[in-house]
């Protein structure tokens, strides 16, 4: 607990339906929001936790996940400055003008908000999810967990088994998987805080906007749950940054994400995540495209002990363009794995997908891309590269695209190279007199460069940086 | 000390196969050695062997310079001390930048120059003036300093930029492995006026090439023609002109005896 600020008393720890009764309640939450989560809650016990034979799920066993001793909220911050509580790498955000509003979640709840006046006067609205069901009530109800993130689809499962005769994996269906049902059935039950972002129709927003997410709670399970509305011909660029402290204790994070793009709206959304070690966290992630979108979304993992991520990028439109892009650098005993879904619903769009990661250590990465073009999908293009560099004998990577063509007139590519840094581009820079530590530096970075150069705050751009050389250790000044 | 670099008896092998078999050369600062013979034949070698690539294998002989062995040192540790090879397929590194790569290095070669105390890392309005001036020495183009590192670079420019890192880091032995390829005839001028104006009694030079032109605007004091991994015939810069008009064919037929041993 940081000093800057206080709370009010513990809660108990453990999942159930008195606990979230009682967040309910202390929210003064309306009698819908209330009967969703029992409703989540009533899927989530339905849902067995996912077994290590799930084709989801094996590259993740979860037996060392203890949900008995988290505690699944924390009261809200009822006194102090929360700016100043921000751990040293956030605090930029605190005095940053090149961003046009910033949120702080701190804990189960929102604590900080602002957004410049002219947004206002439009009619954007940024604020905690808490507000806006308070606030907002209609367009909360309208999508919140409707269309994008459902836990009443499972879109993994698929009638083709995903065990062949041959005994392997074969692609092409994941069988009967729980997907990311269990966690985001968990997710619906108790979601607190979190990102609300709403653009009308036409308005343009040329700032980028910022939220933040730290928790330092012990034992704290964080809900943060991200909605993100523009309607027709709406323009954003959203920066989310999680983080939190580091403690002895494990902790949890279930988040989820809903993007929903009307017609002919653009969004670039960034979500950079950076818990601490001790982090188990899970997230489900949606965009909803309609007609003439645009999306860029790009995640940096850098952070926690194990993510699991589930995004899907659902194109129900025509003429829509996403591009998806991702970043991860493991380190340690850290496990990441992640699922992308290219969802051509409709044809007529693109996707094209990269995902860059670095593992060290006896770190792990797993990507599954799947790219599902439907029978109507024809003038579907879809493209799909993930490359991973090595830079320690006992990391691993598992990179496994998966392809279900529907459609005949459609171009699809996919590619991924796992391997260690290219020794011809190492000996090129130390023959400039560059040791090996900082050449192999200079590589990762090159490497990660251009998605960085995306990040449209350079405040961000400064923290991913520092936090790559960090990573990458033998980091000395060369200034 | 003598301030030269000394190869002795150097055999070499590449993934098990001799390459280099058994090369004697002097290079002392202030001169300049045109190392010139057939595709195949095993110049790359020796500059990638003297650069220290890892996988170059050097079998026997011994490599001194400045009277020291640089066998043991790697690659940074040879470039650090003055030995620089601009090489003949630049190597594209994506994601960093020409002016970023070359602060790094200029900061990591003068931290070494300074050892005894001195080391100044260079501020980044100096090294900008100094990276400035030398791309306008070599026609470069401002913009190059915010382009990653030969990527996306045409033949003629990853050549031009080799020269620029050259002129920028200032090295003692300066091994050019065709620099000259790929360059338009202008370009060629350009960069070889730059070589030139780098030269003084500081620098050795070992210029690769192919081509005798190269060889008007950057008079070598001696030429070398290597043929299957060793010096068939050394002179001086009337060897190049024989060359170009006879090829190499003839060479194949001296004995022995007449064999030039380097210097
Ligand atoms: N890394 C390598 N792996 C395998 N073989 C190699 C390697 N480097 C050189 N060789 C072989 O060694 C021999 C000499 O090659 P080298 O590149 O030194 O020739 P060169 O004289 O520079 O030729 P060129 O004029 O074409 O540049 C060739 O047969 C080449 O195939
Ligand atoms: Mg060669």
């Amino acid at each position: 607990m940081v000093d800057q600020v206080v709370s009010s008393k513990q809660v108990q720890a453990g999942f159930s339906r008195n606990a979230i009764e009682l967040l309910s309640q202390s929210k003064q939450e309306p009698e819908w929001v209330r009967a969703r989560r029992l409703e989540a809650w009533h899927l989530y016990e339905e849902t067995p936790m996912p077994p290590p034979t799930d084709e989801l799920w094996r590259r993740t066993p979860l037996q060392d996940l203890n949900l008995a001793s988290v505690v699944p909220y924390a009261p809200p911050l009822i006194g102090g400055d929360i700016l100043r509580a921000l751990p040293p790498k956030l605090a930029h955000a605190a005095n940053n003008t090149s961003a046009g509003g910033l949120l702080v979640q701190y804990n189960s709840s929102g604590a900080y908000e602002r957004l410049a006046d002219e947004l206002k006067q439009r009619g954007v609205i940024f604020c905690d999810l808490d507000s806006a069901i308070r606030d907002h009530p209609a367009l909360v109800r309208e999508y919140l967990m409707t269309r994008a993130v459902t836990f009443t689809e499972n879109r993994y499962s698929s009638a083709k088994p995903a065990i062949g005769k041959t005994g392997k994996h074969e692609g092409g269906g994941y069988g009967d998987t729980i997907g990311d049902l269990k966690f985001t059935t968990l997710h619906g039950a108790f979601f607190s805080g979190g990102t609300f972002l709403y653009v009308p129709r036409g308005v343009v927003v040329d700032l980028p906007l910022q939220s933040l997410t730290y928790f330092d709670e012990p034992n704290l399970a964080v809900f943060a749950h991200s909605l993100i509305i523009l309607e027709e011909g709406a323009s954003v660029k959203l920066i989310e940054e999680y983080a939190s402290k580091e403690t002895e204790a494990q902790r949890f994070s279930s988040g989820a994400v809903e993007l929903i793009l009307k017609p002919g709206s653009s969004l670039q959304y960034f979500h950079l995540q950076d818990f601490a070690r001790n982090v188990w966290h899970f997230t489900s992630q949606t965009a909803l495209l309609e007609r003439d979108t645009s999306l860029t979304w790009l995640t940096g993992t850098l952070g926690s002990q194990m993510t699991k991520a589930f995004l899907d990028c659902k194109m129900i439109g025509t003429g829509t363009n996403a591009s998806l892009l991702g970043f991860f650098f493991g380190d340690g005993q850290q496990h990441f794995d992640q699922h992308t879904f290219q969802n051509h619903i409709v044809g007529h769009s693109t996707s094209d997908l990269l995902y860059k990661g670095a593992l060290k250590d006896k770190a792990y990465s797993a990507f599954r891309g799947l790219i599902r073009v439907n029978p109507e999908a024809q003038r579907s293009d879809a493209y799909q590269a993930n490359r991973n560099v090595l830079l320690s004998q006992h990391s691993h990577a598992d990179s496994i695209p998966e392809l279900e063509i529907e459609a005949n007139d459609v171009r699809c590519t996919h590619g991924a190279t796992v391997g260690p840094i290219d020794p011809d581009q190492l000996f090129y820079l130390m023959a400039r007199g560059i040791d090996q530590g900082e050449a192999e530096r200079l590589i990762v970075e090159g490497f990660f460069d251009p998605l960085m150069q995306k990040v449209p705050l350079e405040p961000v751009r400064d923290e991913l940086a520092s936090a790559i050389r960090a990573k990458m250790g033998s980091w000395k000044s060369s200034l | 000390m003598a301030d030269e670099l000394s190869i002795r008896n150097l055999h070499v092998q590449v993934e098990g196969k001799e390459i280099l078999k058994g090369l004697d050369l002097i290079v002392r600062h202030g001169e300049v050695h045109a190392i010139m013979g057939p595709n195949g034949s095993g110049k790359s070698t020796l500059a990638n062997t003297l650069a220290g690539h890892p996988k170059y294998v050097v079998t026997d002989g011994e490599i001194l310079y400045k009277g020291e062995s640089v066998l043991a040192w790697k690659p940074d540790e040879r470039a650090r001390r003055g030995i620089f090879l601009a090489f003949q397929y630049p190597m594209a590194i994506p994601g960093v930048t020409v002016a970023n790569f070359l602060r790094t290095a200029l900061n990591a070669r003068r931290k070494a120059v300074g050892s005894n105390g001195a080391a100044k890392a260079v501020s980044i309005p100096e090294f900008r003036k100094l990276m400035l001036q030398r791309m306008e020495m070599l026609k470069l183009d401002p913009t190059f300093a915010a382009r990653y590192l030969n990527d996306g670079f045409s033949g003629g420019e990853k050549k031009r930029v080799e020269i620029l890192q050259m002129a920028v880091l200032n090295p003692e032995m300066a091994i050019l492995d065709e620099t000259d390829s790929g360059l338009d005839i202008d370009a060629l001028r350009i960069v070889s006026e730059g070589v030139n104006a780098l030269r003084g009694p500081q620098l050795g030079v070992l210029l690769i090439t192919h081509y005798q032109r190269i060889l008007n605007y950057i008079k070598p004091d001696f030429v070398h023609v290597l043929v299957n991994g060793k010096f068939a015939i050394s002179g001086g810069p009337e060897l190049a002109l024989q060359l170009e008009e006879k090829g190499y064919d003839w060479l194949k037929e001296i004995s022995p005896e007449e064999m030039g041993t380097g210097k």
